[in-house]
């Protein structure tokens, strides 16, 4: 390959992420939880941030993979605590947004299959701003997670 | 100042110290000890009779806390947040006194969704988390009768989203202690932490 080709191509793959494909959020820490026997309903969690200057407002999230995926919170409620619908969350500029074990979280009802630790699960989620964006979450069991969480915090 | 002297002075220290010891336990001989993280009751709540059935379709009643320490949790398995994260939690506190070589307490997971929740249901459920655990289902009104006795609040709540699940459980998020005499002794709010769970039932325990 002639070295300006070569040059060029290398041009053109730097470029093209800042073009059309870079993701309105940053997503970091993305999981789903796997599901004990015989629990059809599962949480997956995500920590976004926005890198940019406008808020960016999530709205749907949708998967081939559950009949229905909702955005909720775990509240506290008349003494205890019960699960809160979420119609959208917004990520204001330069800010993260997490869904973690306790707080916001990914409800994925009725798996199209049983889910085990090890595999990955598409998702797409609407922004208010039109857009969309592709993110695929591991399967983990929960305790793996939460020593990750102590270790870097 | 001599050798003698200063041996004076240390035997003196010593048994002032020994002596405060002795007269604080006289004075306070059933002084419980502090926790870090967990509420303590003033005076120890002896649980009513029930009879709720174990995850093994054995019968489960006030007589079996009786012996062991309890941790004893309320939720439903069609939770999918708050009750699969205590239960890790639960697990690791039991490690965690288990490799201080403290007797572990038993964890009891009580379903307060009578419907849905099978003991072989609860069975499966439990057994993920750590084989040890006992899961307990029973009718409404022993389940009352626990919910009651602890100050637990629970409530079924029609779900209005759409998400298909015909109600939803608002239930406590709180982790009770039973002692060995079958007695509610302390009660740990969120957020919950292992470690100090751990460190705060170690006490107890060695009391």
């Amino acid at each position: 390959m002639p070295f300006f080709n070569l040059i060029a191509l290398t041009l053109l793959f730097q470029a093209a992420p800042t073009v059309e494909t870079e993701p309105p959020l940053r997503v970091e820490n993305a999981w789903v939880r796997e599901a004990p026997p015989g629990v059809d309903v599962l949480a997956a969690y995500a920590v976004f941030c926005n890198d940019a200057d406008a808020a960016v407002t999530l709205t749907n999230v949708i998967s081939e993979n559950f009949d229905a995926v909702q955005m909720h919170a775990t509240v506290e409620a008349d003494g205890g605590v019960t699960m809160k619908h979420l119609n959208s969350v917004v990520v204001e500029p330069t800010e993260c947004i997490a869904f973690e074990p306790g707080g916001r979280h990914f409800m994925l009802m009725d798996p199209v299959r049983n889910f085990r630790a090890g595999d990955e699960i598409a998702f797409t989620l609407f922004l208010a701003n039109g857009k969309e964006m592709e993110i695929v979450m591991p399967v983990r069991r929960a305790d793996e997670m939460i020593e990750h969480h102590h270790e870097h915090h | 100042m001599n050798r003698n002297t200063l041996l004076i002075i240390i035997t003196a220290g010593l048994a002032a110290l020994a002596g405060g010891v002795i007269g604080a336990r006289l004075l306070a001989p059933d002084a419980p000890p502090e926790l870090t993280v967990g509420t303590l009751l003033s005076e120890p709540r002896p649980l009513p009779e029930f009879r709720m059935t174990r995850h093994d379709n054995a019968p489960f009643t006030r007589e079996d806390f009786r012996g062991d320490w309890s941790l004893v949790f309320f939720g439903f398995t069609h939770c999918p947040d708050v009750c699969p994260n205590t239960l890790f939690l639960l697990d690791r506190v039991v490690k965690q006194i288990e490799e201080s070589g403290t007797p572990p307490p038993e964890v009891v997971f009580v379903s307060v969704d009578t419907v849905r929740d099978t003991p072989e249901q609860m069975a499966k459920y439990v057994e993920y988390f750590n084989p040890a655990f006992i899961g307990l289902t029973g009718d409404a009104t022993n389940v009352q009768k626990l919910t009651q006795a602890m100050s637990v609040a629970y409530e079924f709540r029609p779900v209005d989203d759409n998400s298909g699940e015909e109600y939803t459980v608002i239930h406590s998020s709180a982790v009770l202690l039973v002692d060995p005499e079958a007695r509610l002794r302390a009660i740990f709010t969120p957020p919950l932490k292992a470690d100090a769970i751990a460190n705060d039932l170690a006490k107890l325990i060695a009391d």
